[in-house]
């Protein structure tokens, strides 16, 4: 074969190109996260602040009540003030992640979340989670591009936070796992779907940890419905559920768990 | 200097990613790994000012694969036979499934050359790199260039030509 034509063969591999969505995302974040330095913590809703004009006063009432709700003393009177705010207060629930009354509602949720007992609060920091990938969705779906790294970052973040409850109720509580793990399954499949519209995967790191949870949690049930005298069809379901664990999958073992412990539920 | 880095991000993220696929066979491991070295040199870019940006991106980005494999125990997960989906999806007409089928070949050969005859032919034959630039990247002289690029050339013909023997 003679040079040239090797060349020209090598050259087809020029085909070869990332995926445009991740080119675009991986810009996105490396200016958003790199370029600006990451937001700390505790100034994210302060962001813009040096703005004129009237959002420069909107934001600057956002960041006065995101600092003032932190403290109980305030939070009374600042909902009041959201309240009596109506249209602002109606704007800002509507609000997603990158638009300028977007902290208003955060630090609202914060709140929520702060009052919550601990019984309360992995249910609230679950419809918290649900509430920020519904968020991404509407990003997503309206294209907001601007909006798309802090949505996922805000999403990312919440999904940490339940995934460690997850795995700390798995840990400590187990037999309130089950419950919890229903909830996961569901987040999981709204986020499949979202990810499907973004064409990029989000929240990875968070999904390792629900796996580990999930599967520490099939072999904890497993392990106890061993013990118990099961029903023909429940020991059905008991075999379904061991069959999905040799094969991996431990989600489909936890959907078989889910079904035989609503059985006996119902039974008893 | 956030729109300087953003030029230079358009201006390799496609060469940077082609030549870490091309190594790793899988496009999720070539997506993470391409980003880690575009953060490498957005912070690098942010402390000291880079003298030979393309330099420095093929740099880091043959550390970062090299890393990769070094905590995989070099083993590499995905075959080449699986990471099929990344060229995008082409009609089926003839003389274009004879061009996929070809690039397919040059792919899978240029796998099995040496990682040095990889890059030697990314390089010079893919991103279109002179002499002198691939010099700066590997700091050997233009000579044992030279003399590089046309070894590879011929390993890849070898290699090629087994596979041909192999598949009659």
């Amino acid at each position: 074969m003679e040079d040239k034509n090797l060349i020209a063969q090598i050259s087809h591999l020029k085909e070869i190109k990332p995926r445009q969505e991740w080119v675009v995302l991986t810009r996105q974040r490396l200016f958003e996260e790199k370029a600006f330095g990451p937001i700390p913590e505790q100034t994210r809703y302060e962001v813009n602040l040096q703005k004129g004009g009237f959002w420069a006063t909107i934001e600057g009432i956002a960041s006065f009540m995101a600092r003032s709700l932190q403290k109980p003393a305030f939070v009374i009177p600042m909902l009041a003030l959201i309240v009596a705010g109506g249209g602002v207060g109606r704007a800002a629930y509507e609000s997603l992640p990158g638009d300028k009354l977007f902290p208003i509602k955060a630090a609202a949720e914060q709140v929520y979340l702060r009052f919550a007992g601990e019984e309360e609060r992995p249910a609230r920091e679950f419809a918290l989670a649900q509430q920020r990938l519904a968020d991404l969705r509407a990003v997503a779906e309206q294209n907001k591009v601007k909006n798309l790294p802090l949505a996922i970052r805000e999403f990312e973040a919440n999904a940490s936070k339940i995934s460690e409850g997850f795995l700390q109720i798995v840990e400590n509580q187990p037999s309130r796992a089950l419950q919890a793990s229903r909830q996961i399954v569901q987040l999981q499949k709204d986020k499949l779907e979202v990810e499907q519209i973004l064409g990029a995967k989000i929240g990875e790191e968070q999904e390792e940890e629900v796996r580990k949870a999930t599967r520490r949690l099939v072999e904890y049930e497993l392990g106890f419905l061993e013990t118990r005298s099961l029903t023909e069809e429940q020991a059905v379901l008991f075999e379904n559920a061991k069959a999905s664990v040799g094969a991996g999958d431990y989600e489909s073992a936890l959907e078989y768990i889910w079904i035989l412990s609503q059985g006996a539920q119902d039974e008893s | 200097m956030s729109e300087q880095f953003g030029k230079i991000y358009d201006q390799y993220v496609e060469k940077i990613y082609r030549f870490i696929f091309l190594k790793v066979e899988s496009q999720e491991v070539a997506e993470d790994l391409c980003s880690e070295v575009f953060v490498c040199c957005l912070e690098e870019f942010q402390k000291n000012s880079i003298e030979n940006t393309q330099a420095f991106l093929y740099q880091v980005a043959r550390y970062t694969i090299a890393d990769y494999y070094r905590k995989r125990a070099g083993v590499k997960v995905v075959s080449i036979d699986e990471a099929d989906d990344i060229f995008e999806e082409k009609p089926t007409q003839l003389q274009e499934a004879a061009v996929a089928a070809e690039m397919e070949e040059v792919r899978k050969a240029l796998a099995r050359l040496r990682d040095e005859y990889q890059n030697f032919i990314i390089w010079r034959y893919l991103d279109e790199l002179s002499i002198p630039e691939i010099v700066q990247i590997t700091g050997k002289t233009e000579g044992n260039v030279r003399v590089g690029i046309h070894r590879a050339l011929g390993a890849l013909r070898e290699e090629m030509k087994e596979r041909a023997n192999v598949q009659v």
